[in-house]
């Protein structure tokens, strides 16, 4: 019976001291918080370090840790993926808007961060334009914060030995003049465009704009709506896309060629032209044997040139509906746009600012200088195709894109392709 | 009180369902549970980033069987499959005997063989992209040295192409080569380890019978050492059909889609928001890999 007893005794002793240690370790925990941000920077050294910067000063200020994770673009998407449907997502995530927005709107996976705009900063600093590309039924989900715009860009040095001349940003290229350009640069031995086919959505770059000028800046929006059907505008936007392909302009080895080391590719002088996103002038700018150029994609010879569209994506920062952190996320939003760290984003990492702040002169490369200019000077700003509609859907025409231009298959049974599965993720044509 | 009576041997059998109901219950919660999740994901419009899921019924699936993509993905995988067994079983067999006959030289290449195992396939995959790149590559540079290209138009043959891993006719084949580089030494050891664990005195009276090495390879050898191949058949096929990081790394599936494998078709649709489509792509690989254990249990039996 005594040894019943001594084990009962026993037991209790153990089970408050357990109880008494818990409470100790709970009374203990720091009031400071950890969130996570997740995003698809990997490799970008500049944009890391800034974030890196950027979170140790939030440190500084609030106690609270921002953990950064950087994921390479695929290795991103499928880790958030998996993070938001098993509940338990980072605080902070990038997203570029557009369909996959809607995906996480429709789905209520991150939260409605509406307040921040009614504060006075949002309100000066933040256009219609990139507040727009966030809003979701009256709502905003995101902080909109780099404004990323593709363009032709071009290795003057490069030209100018193949005595070929560079259009200035106003008057651009035809078409016809681009090509025959093309065919100058190739005859001397170099390869006219640095391009990167294992990478689809840099091809995405290219496929938008030769669709853009072979059917008008609405008619992917028309298809996007059900009023007209995507195989006649992308038979035709992918027919041009073949003979460009056929003409053999791109370096050997394209077609497996991931972004970074066609980038290398160009700036190495191999390649006279690359197509890509404006974060192209940040890398280049350490190059100083590099004179980087830039100018518009052509236009076809019936095209005003005065009709001028130009693609691209804003970088957004979400907040998961399921973060236990959601005040200091909101809280870490505003302090990045700070004027201050917007300035410092740019000197840092030359990413064009989606919030609208003074910048000192010489903030930027020359050459981001002449984007903006041309940006401002444009009255059309379109999404990527691929990142404008649904995510599913956007999936399809960049494996269209990919299949087109190595020649796996054909623009019309392509342009099919597209117009199935808008048939099956929007409906027929109404 | 009434006392349950258990026979002896039925006790017996208890306790050994008891023992296995642990491993049962582990097996039941992390495989039965997500193939058959799995399975049902499959019937699902399901984009993964929360639990809202629309039931579309065997769509998916359909879809999946009539996509050129997908047999493009899955003959890929099978042609991958078939070449790795067959090089693997006679590379690996032959340096395996090499080793054995010739103890010094043998294992000197052995070891060689072994080194590219320890490495990952990511690690695999960016070397040999280097390796076969079309301005600086290593592979190219010798092919250069030796002027390669221009004795083969010599004698009337086309070029080797600068880039194997980019242009169409030879892109699958960079990557064969590469697989079965990385997997040849593995399969070496365990037949090398099968060829040990044969007595010497099999060896010996196999020299006094004065066989030649394909007599001995073929009447002795190869029915002595039935289990050590079937395993490493098994491996091989294993790890050929689940194939994914090498293709990742080296070709991305490119050019276009030509070095497609179906574990890259499926990881394209989850990381587009299409993790119902890429479960039901999952339940495929699931059920093809079970009909190839099943042929390869039939095969095995056969031949006991």
């Amino acid at each position: 019976m005594q040894r019943k007893y001594l084990y009962a005794t026993t037991a209790i002793v153990v089970i408050v001291i357990a109880a008494l240690a818990a409470y100790w370790a709970w009374q203990m925990q720091p009031t400071t918080k950890t969130l996570d941000f997740w995003a698809p920077f990997s490799g970008e050294q500049a944009t890391t370090d800034f974030w890196g910067n950027v979170s140790e000063a939030y440190k500084n200020q609030t106690g609270n840790t921002i953990r950064i994770s950087m994921y390479s673009g695929d290795e991103f998407f499928t880790k958030l993926t998996t993070a938001l449907g098993s509940g338990s997502p980072p605080d902070l995530f990038v997203t570029y808007g557009g369909g996959e927005l809607d995906t996480y709107v429709n789905e209520s996976a991150v939260a409605d961060i509406s307040n921040l705009y009614t504060e006075s900063w949002a309100q000066s600093q933040i256009g219609a334009g990139v507040k727009d590309a966030i809003t979701r039924n009256g709502k905003q989900y995101a902080l909109p914060y780099e404004l990323q715009t593709d363009w032709l860009f071009i290795n003057r040095k490069v030209f100018e030995n193949a005595n070929v001349t560079i259009p200035t940003m106003d008057t651009g290229w035809t078409w016809d003049q681009f090509i025959a350009a093309s065919n100058k640069i190739k005859a001397a031995g170099i390869a006219p465009v640095a391009m990167s086919g294992a990478d689809s959505w840099s091809l995405s770059f290219p496929a938008c704009y030769i669709h853009e000028r072979a059917n008008g800046a609405n008619a992917f929006k028309d298809a996007l709506t059900r009023t007209t059907n995507f195989t006649d505008s992308y038979t035709k936007a992918y027919s041009q896309l073949k003979q460009w392909v056929d003409g053999d302009y791109f370096q050997t080895g394209w077609a497996t060629t991931h972004f970074y080391d066609a980038y290398q590719y160009f700036q190495a002088g191999n390649a006279a032209m690359f197509i890509q996103g404006t974060w192209a002038v940040g890398m280049v700018s350490n190059n100083a044997n590099m004179t980087l150029d830039v100018v518009q994609w052509p236009y076809l010879p019936d095209q005003p040139t005065a009709n001028k569209v130009i693609f691209g994506s804003s970088t957004n920062i979400a907040v998961a509906a399921a973060s236990t952190h959601k005040n200091e996320a909101e809280e870490f939003l505003r302090f990045i746009s700070k004027p201050e760290w917007q300035v410092k984003y740019a000197k840092d990492t030359t990413g064009p600012l989606a919030q609208t702040v003074t910048l000192p002169s010489g903030t930027y490369p020359s050459t981001m200088n002449t984007v903006l200019t041309a940006i401002t000077n444009t009255p059309t700003l379109i999404l990527r195709y691929g990142t404008m509609a649904p995510k599913d859907l956007g999936a399809t025409i960049d494996e269209q894109n990919l299949l087109v231009f190595t020649g796996q298959k054909s623009p019309a049974d392509a342009a099919a392709a597209i117009e199935a599965k808008a048939v099956q993720v929007l409906g027929p044509v109404h | 009180m009434v006392k349950l009576r258990i026979k002896t041997g039925s006790k017996r059998i208890i306790a050994r369902y008891l023992l296995l109901l642990p491993t049962l219950l582990l097996y039941f919660l992390f495989f039965m549970y997500p193939v058959i999740n799995g399975l049902s994901l499959g019937l699902y419009k399901y984009s993964g980033v929360s639990q809202v899921k629309y039931f579309i019924g065997l769509r998916n699936y359909a879809d999946i069987a009539i996509d050129p993509q997908f047999h493009n993905a899955l003959k890929n995988t099978f042609i991958i499959t078939v070449v790795n067994s067959i090089v693997q079983f006679v590379a690996g067999f032959s340096l395996a005997w090499l080793a054995r006959k010739y103890v010094r030289v043998g294992s000197i290449f052995l070891s060689v063989a072994l080194i590219p195992i320890v490495l990952s396939f990511v690690s695999v995959g960016l070397m040999w992209t280097w390796f076969y790149n079309s301005s600086f590559g290593l592979l190219n540079g010798i092919f250069d040295f030796l002027h390669v290209n221009n004795a083969l138009n010599f004698v009337g043959l086309p070029s080797i192409p600068r880039s194997l891993t980019a242009n169409p006719s030879t892109a699958l084949f960079s990557v064969l080569l590469t697989a079965n580089w990385h997997g040849i030494g593995l399969y070496a050891v365990i037949y090398s380890a099968g060829l040990r664990s044969i007595s010497p005195s099999i060896y010996d009276s196999m020299k006094v019978d004065g066989l030649s090495d394909l007599q001995k390879i073929r009447r002795v050898i190869f029915p002595m050492l039935k289990d050590t191949i079937a395993l490493a058949l098994v491996l091989v096929i294993a790890a050929s059909f689940k194939i994914f990081e090498l293709v990742y790394v080296l070709t991305g599936g490119g050019p276009g889609r030509l070095t497609d494998v179906i574990s890259l078709y499926l990881y394209r649709y989850y990381a587009s928001f299409q993790a119902g489509y890429a479960s039901a792509v999952a339940f495929y690989m699931l059920i093809i890999g079970l009909v190839l254990v099943v042929i390869q249990f039939k095969f095995l039996r056969t031949e006991k």
